[in-house]
């Protein structure tokens, strides 16, 4: 206790000294860009950004301007900081790493530079951010590297950040930018995330796009479809080295490996009254992007459960038809919607892998990025009757094509764990 | 033979046969036919026949007139049973042959008055409550581990049938009895303790075309029979106390149901359509054994579905 007391004497005040330090050095390079929609006073979206060039390029999240990129005639991109106020406009965005280049016409300032490598391991960082548009406020927590799991690499942080601070930097002691700030986990205590650099200096290299709605449309949807290419070709390759690991089992039901991008859950779950025992096993993404008014981008969740009765074999039967229904996730959406066509569904049974299933899928259009769909696909096998697997896919923002050959590579895996 | 009966509340309650024309009809004790009624004239009317040797009624001009049906008439032929109003008196004139016996069917027995007590009512009432709830019994929903409240189930089901029965018994009597049939309680019963056993049916041969057809056929069959059930079970109730011949008269009010079912069914289907409600069938059932799960498809095909479903959800027209 008296040494962890000496400790904190000794490092605190030296601490405290470099935070202030750097939040003096520091200021005239953070903004926090607001979108406006109409309204001088208030804003519909809030976030921070940080300077990046000496001629007024800002470095944000673009999904703090996503609503812009969406719709750019009806609103209005905001910078402000201790300096003033700025008008914007938009140069670049990259959807999938979720960064976003705008300028602030007539502003100079010195820039942040960037880092040149990824934050080592356990080193210190500091991150600015303006929380809830309440105050540009700094940080301070440690780089972990980065995360194991996704498809899209983010930087793991041991650090508080807030709602509002999005887009500010995340610096290491040289005053160096090693990231910028994307998002947190919930329900989680003070775990954050960042975007590497790398990405920065990739959409710094490419020409400004020309600020259309078609063509901010046109960028969009070229770069869904880069990204669902490069996800399915990962899940693909990932699917096919799966194949020498040692299976899953998932209780009387088997699957091989599933691809390693995916961070997944063990579930047991016995009802005693009822007799029966559920096994789930449960998988997504992580960090995929998501787009205004679509949602997520190439994101894949998979559940794999089993249940076995040991009481009514005819009405264990009588119960997997709700719960093949709770699953279901599309909800109703009229006709003439303009960003989604109706839920469209088919059921059979199927024959995959050895096995008979009761399939159950609803396809949702996207209408302006046209190929892309919402797909749920619901599995139930036929062929016991006193136990049942059941695989529930759901696939948002994928093409028909990959989600039903990710969808029919997944079920051929999936056995029966004992034979009958 | 020409045949008058004295009606009351629409039931006969004196029946005169006679051999010849002319027959008179009236309050004066010299008539043929003597109706007591003081609506009725001392010599109201009188039957006849005609030149061509047909039967007709004709008014003998009192004071409150003939009727046939709603119409005043001076003159009314006779075409099989003739319904008229003298005053506030009814009677009903048929010529009768005397051509040979006709061989009673087993539908004319139907058509005795039989004696019903409550008894007979309570009977016809569980008849139809035991289809119904056999339906239930049958469904394996009904045996999910989760409904663990199934005697519960039945209770209610039976409470709530046996008020839903009378109530709409009596409006199915009402309407009958609109329509001019000598109906009772107890036949509109006996309809529902028949015909309930349609639903039951209907349950046992969805379940053995699950295994026979098709996903796709078993499940629009599914969908279908219980329709089928129902029209058939309006279709015979139109038909409950009507003199045959009724097969034609069936099979009209068969498909007039079945046209407006269609309309319900469409409306229903376009606006759940035009909502986006997703239309998906989970029904699935239990292997038989050895393992049989019914007729299959290969992913591929399922595959193309699906493909076929995206490209209906795209549909810039929707």
């Amino acid at each position: 206790m008296n040494l962890l007391l000496v400790l904190f004497a000794v490092v605190t005040p030296q601490v405290q000294a470099s935070s202030e330090a750097a939040y003096a050095r520091l200021k005239p390079s953070l903004f926090t860009i607001e979108i406006h929609s109409g309204n001088r006073e208030a804003k519909s979206s809030l976030g921070s950004g940080y300077l990046v060039s000496a001629d007024g390029l800002i470095a944000t999240n673009y999904h703090v301007i996503a609503s812009y990129v969406d719709d750019p005639g009806h609103n209005q991109l905001r910078a402000k900081s201790a300096r003033g106020e700025f008008p914007v406009s938009l140069v670049q965005f990259d959807l999938v790493n979720d960064i976003a280049l705008v300028r602030a016409e007539g502003l100079e300032g010195k820039p942040l530079a960037l880092a040149s490598d990824p934050p080592e391991t356990g080193e210190r960082i500091i991150s600015f951010g303006n929380p809830e548009g309440l105050g540009m406020s700094l940080i301070e927590g440690n780089a972990n590297g980065f995360a194991t799991k996704g498809v899209v690499p983010r930087l793991l942080l041991s650090m508080p950040l807030n709602s509002g601070m999005s887009g500010g930097p995340i610096l290491n002691s040289r005053d160096q930018v090693v990231g910028t700030n994307v998002s947190i986990q919930w329900l989680s205590n003070s775990l954050s995330f960042g975007v590497p650099t790398q990405a920065l200096r990739d959409l710094l290299a490419r020409p400004a796009l020309e600020v259309t709605k078609a063509a901010l449309q046109a960028e969009t949807n070229r770069q869904i479809d880069a990204f669902e290419k490069e996800t399915f070709a990962a899940l693909s390759t990932s699917l096919s080295a799966g194949s020498k690991e040692p299976p899953l089992v998932i209780g009387g039901a088997r699957s091989k490996a599933l691809p390693s991008e995916f961070a997944c859950w063990d579930n047991r779950q016995e009802f005693q009254r009822e007799g029966v025992v559920k096994s789930q096993y449960g998988c997504d993404l992580q960090f995929t992007p998501a787009i205004e008014r679509m949602g997520p981008i190439a994101s894949v969740q998979i559940q794999i459960e089993h249940f076995s009765s040991a009481t009514s074999r005819y009405g264990f039967y009588g119960y997997l038809p709700f719960h093949a229904e709770s699953h279901q996730q599309v909800s109703p959406r009229a006709a003439g919607d303009p960003d989604l066509g109706p839920p469209e569904c088919a059921s059979n049974r199927v024959r995959v892998g050895g096995e008979v299933w009761k399939m159950t899928s609803c396809a949702v259009a996207f209408k302006t990025s046209p190929g892309f769909f919402d797909l749920d696909i619901a599995a139930t096998s036929l062929s016991r009757p006193d136990e049942a697997m059941f695989v529930s896919l759901v696939y948002k923002g994928f093409r028909m094509k990959s989600a039903l050959d990710l969808s029919r590579r997944l079920l051929e895996n999936i056995s029966w764990g004992a034979p009958r | 033979m020409i045949v008058v009966r004295i009606l009351r509340d629409g039931l006969t309650v004196r029946e005169q046969v006679f051999h010849a024309t002319p027959v008179s009809i009236g309050r004066a004790a010299g008539c043929d036919v003597v109706l007591t009624d003081a609506s009725v004239s001392r010599d109201h009317a009188q039957i006849e026949r005609g030149p061509d040797g047909a039967l007709v009624i004709v008014d003998g001009a009192g004071t409150n007139g003939l009727y046939a049906g709603p119409r005043r008439v001076s003159a009314e032929p006779v075409v099989g049973r003739l319904r008229a109003r003298l005053g506030l008196a009814e009677i009903e004139i048929e010529e009768v042959s005397s051509d040979a016996t006709q061989p009673i069917t087993l539908e004319d027995l139907h058509g005795l008055d039989q004696r019903r007590t409550p008894l007979t009512w309570a009977k016809y009432i569980a008849v139809a409550i035991l289809a119904l709830n056999l339906e239930t019994v049958l469904m394996p929903d009904f045996w999910s581990p989760w409904n663990s409240q199934r005697f519960v189930a039945v209770v209610w089901q039976s409470a709530s049938l046996l008020v839903a029965m009378l109530v709409l018994s009596s409006i199915l009597l009402g309407l009958l009895k609109a329509a001019g049939r000598k109906v009772r309680m107890a036949d509109v019963l006996r309809h529902f303790a028949v015909f309930a056993w349609l639903r039951p049916l209907a349950a046992v041969v969805s379940l053995l075309a699950y295994y026979a057809l098709p996903d796709g056929p078993a499940s629009t069959f599914r969908a279908m029979l219980p329709l089928l059930a129902s029209v058939a079970f309006f279709a015979q109730a139109a038909a409950i106390r009507r003199r045959p011949p009724n097969r034609a008269f069936r099979w009209a009010w068969a498909m007039a149901l079945l046209l407006v079912m269609a309309g319900v069914g469409f409306t229903g289907s376009y606006s759940a359509r035009r909502g986006g409600q997703p239309e998906v069938d989970y029904n699935l059932q239990i292997p038989l054994p050895g393992g049989t799960t019914g007729p299959a498809v290969e992913f591929s095909e399922y595959a193309a579905e699906l493909e076929a479903a995206g490209n209906r959800s795209a549909d810039p027209a929707r």
